[in-house]
């Protein structure tokens, strides 16, 4: 009898502050932290296998493990150390030559937070809310699959960077860092912008307010998949895999005007 | 300043850590045990069929087929761009660097293991039934598959789990047999069902005969020094005597007959994998598919992969000119392609000179690069004529035959010679020989025969058909430097068993092969 055990140690702040209380004008202001580091034990086997990676030359590619001492959303795979001269892809080696394969990261974030805001003066409201990550990858298996120079070769679209770069079109899209990406990101998810009519004289009216909504306005990040924010399943065996983007759909920008009335 | 109240709450902090633990302990609800299965007789044929089922999977190009021919001369792999490279499946089998993760590896145990399981059920489950002349048949036939998957099982990682069909207790992990003890093993089983097996006149090659048990006897025999560590040739050539004395079995006068399309029976089978494009049968078999350029199209044959080639080694072997075997012609009319080895430009169905997916005129060359090659790089092998006019493109029209008699000449040689017998070795290369002329072709006969020879002929008749790592293992070979390949270590010879089997049998060795 194994007990594997999947360790959570981690601390959470909350802060949350009434900065201004006046009769016609308040200001809340609230921020959440927390952090947690995640780890497995005890497990009997070497590691288990997840991440199925989709695409053409990706067959039988897993890009995730679970394994002692690692936390879950481990990406494992060969340290990719650029083009040679000939625009084909070199990897991290031990010293019999042989391309070695190392922990590339969880998609698990070392902490994740958010501030929300909220200010009120007059008839006027205004309420904004950003979160965001640190620490967390993401594999970018649409660049694995689509945008490599073999891919333009083929007849297929790709971005800008790929026709502008060196790679060899006979050049391998073998999975390895130059697809793992950091996945940190700060989000603006929503601003709202209300009026509050007066509506003491209108008798049948209880109350009416008109406001702006717009949800993911900001996106602040390094990667350069769509959205970092993405999680394809990519399940091996029913073992469920984290952080995994192929052709995932962007999050839309949008932005509603409503009116609400009470009678 | 006084009206402002500022108010922190400390909504939470927290430390806190969470332990998972899952107890898997099992709770079975209801089970079948055989109630009321084997009181209908129409099941015997059920429980039959599954071990025939991964009979046919062995010869999958991706299944044991690739384990027996990728890690060789006769297949090679390349990635070609942003195609085939597939986690380095393919280049590691061919530069003989895979490690016990491979995946390939583990698929190949896992199937064949099943077999052995499927097989046990049969036998266990039929032994059930009131008996009578088929419920003996088929648990003979299953007895015999079981012997044939451990016999592969063994063959490629030398050590076999393995737990009687009547022992039901899943939660002891069942014995290893070390190779020796496996071949013993699987020499007893089939000494004692060949005499109750029906033969091919009665049943088809597509069942287990009596000819399949002295085929699997005489190659378990010409390998004995590889598994059980002694020579026995002199067994090998009993069973290939019995086996050529047969009036079952003729070596065809036309090498290409057998490799057509809806070819059922054919005098060279001793066991085939009956295929048909018309039937789901699970597996698909994509002969062509997988090894001809995307540009090759032709009736219904819209999806080409252009994955396995083979080595310029083992292409410059050849006699080119004279042998029957290199090169046939009768599908380019509805293919535009031969059968045999595809080299040089290729062209359509109506002749025209197809182009690479860039515009490149596409022309098959031996020169690549294992780890990145243009879609031109390698010489394409075709053994299996398709049917263009199939509803099904991705199931071949082909029985596959998995032992012939071609075959049986060649063991029966490769054991006189090693037996010191030249001469009688000379006449069995030379009669399989004299059967491999076409017209306006004369293949030359020997007039002396080495180990050298045989093996080259064992590739010329039987390349592609999945058994070149074991020939070249038995003839010491298998390590040596081809193609986009360096010399390899002797330890290569084995296959480790996979991570995932080595983790929950304790009676396995995980550094075997290793």
């Amino acid at each position: 009898m194994f007990l594997t055990r999947n360790l959570n140690n981690g601390i959470e702040l909350g802060l949350n502050g009434l900065l201004v209380d006046k009769n016609d004008f308040s200001w809340d202001l609230g921020f959440n932290l927390a952090y947690i580091k995640n780890e497995v034990k005890n497990l009997p086997v070497q590691l288990i296998e997840t991440g199925v990676a989709s695409g053409q030359g990706l067959s039988g590619t897993r890009v995730q493990i679970i394994t002692n001492g690692q936390p879950v959303g481990t990406f494992y795979g060969t340290v990719y150390q650029g083009l040679d001269a000939n625009g084909i892809s070199t990897y991290k080696k031990d010293a019999n030559g042989v391309e070695v394969k190392e922990y590339l990261g969880s998609a698990l974030p070392d902490f994740t937070y958010s501030l929300s805001t909220k200010l009120q003066y007059k008839k006027l409201d205004f309420s904004m809310f950003w979160y965001g990550t640190q620490g967390n990858k993401v594999y970018n298996n649409t660049a694995n699959a689509i945008f490599i120079k073999g891919a333009l070769d083929k007849g297929f679209n790709v971005t800008q960077e790929v026709l502008k770069s060196k790679e060899n079109p006979s050049n391998s899209n073998a999975f390895s860092s130059r697809f793992i990406e950091d996945g940190s990101f700060i989000r603006l998810s929503n601003i709202t912008l209300g009026y509050t009519f007066d509506t003491k004289s209108v008798e049948w009216l209880g109350n009416a307010r008109l406001y702006v909504t717009g949800n993911n306005l900001l996106l602040f990040t390094k990667y350069t998949g769509f959205d970092p924010e993405v999680d394809v399943a990519a399940a091996a065996n029913g073992v469920p895999s984290t952080g995994m983007d192929f052709t995932a759909y962007p999050k839309p920008t949008t932005f509603t005007i409503g009116v609400n009335i009470q009678f | 300043m006084k009206h402002n109240k500022i108010i922190l709450i400390l909504t939470g902090l927290s430390l806190f850590g969470v332990i998972g633990c899952t107890d898997l302990e099992e709770n079975v609800l209801d089970e079948q045990l055989g109630s009321n299965l084997i009181n209908d007789p129409n099941n015997v044929e059920a429980l039959i069929n599954p071990p025939y089922g991964s009979l046919r999977k062995t010869m999958e190009w991706y299944d044991y087929w690739a384990l027996q021919e990728v890690t060789t001369d006769e297949v090679i792999i390349p990635t070609r761009g942003t195609d085939w490279y597939d986690n380095g499946a393919w280049q590691q089998l061919h530069l003989h660097t895979w490690t016990s993760d491979h995946e390939r590896l583990k698929n190949v145990w896992d199937g064949l293991n099943q077999g052995v399981s499927r097989a046990n059920t049969a036998i266990y489950y039929i032994g059930l039934f009131p008996q009578d002349a088929t419920t003996e048949r088929y648990i003979n036939e299953a007895r015999f598959l079981r012997a044939y998957f451990m016999y592969l099982i063994n063959d490629l990682y030398r050590q076999v789990p393995y737990r009687a069909a009547d022992e039901l207790d899943f939660s002891i992990s069942p014995e290893v047999y070390n190779s020796k003890q496996a071949i013993d093993f699987v020499i007893s089983e089939l000494k004692e069902i060949m005499p109750k097996l029906k033969t091919k006149a009665e049943v088809g090659s597509d069942r287990v005969t009596v000819g399949a048990a002295q085929a699997l006897l005489a190659k378990a025999y010409l390998n004995y020094e590889i598994y059980g560590g002694e020579a026995k040739w002199n067994d090998a050539i009993t069973y290939c005597d019995q086996l050529i004395s047969s009036p079952d079995y003729a070596v065809s006068t036309d090498y290409w007959s057998m490799f057509q399309k809806d070819v059922a029976e054919h005098s060279e089978f001793i066991l085939r994998v009956g295929n048909d494009d018309n039937l789901d049968l699970g597996t698909g078999a994509v002969w062509v598919n997988f090894t001809l350029h995307y540009s090759q199209i032709f009736g219904n044959i819209t999806s080409t992969w252009n994955g396995p080639s083979t080595t310029s080694t083992f292409f410059n072997t050849w006699d080119k000119e004279n042998d029957a075997r290199f090169y046939d012609g009768r599908i380019m009319d509805v293919c535009g392609f031969n059968q045999g080895f595809l080299v040089g430009q290729q062209h359509g169905v109506n002749g025209e000179e197809l182009k690479q997916r860039n515009g490149e005129p596409l022309i098959f060359v031996p020169e690549m690069n294992l780890g990145s090659s243009a879609e031109n790089a390698g010489i394409r092998v075709i053994k299996f004529a398709p049917n263009p006019e199939t509803q099904n493109q991705f199931r071949a029209p082909n029985d596959v035959p998995v032992m012939r008699i071609s075959d049986i000449y060649l063991i029966r040689a490769e054991a006189k010679l090693r037996n010191g017998d030249a001469p009688g070795a000379l006449t069995d290369i030379n009669f399989l020989r004299s059967k491999r002329n076409a017209e306006g072709k004369t293949l030359p006969q020997l007039t002396a025969v080495t180990l050298d020879d045989i093996l080259k002929e064992r590739g010329y008749e039987l390349y592609w058909e999945g058994l070149r790592r074991q020939d070249l293992i038995r003839f010491g070979k298998f390590t040596e430097a081809y193609q986009e390949k360096p010399v390899t270590d002797a330890v290569r010879t084995i296959f480790p068993v996979p991570t995932s089997a080595a983790d929950v049998n304790e009676n396995l060795d995980p550094n075997l092969g290793k």
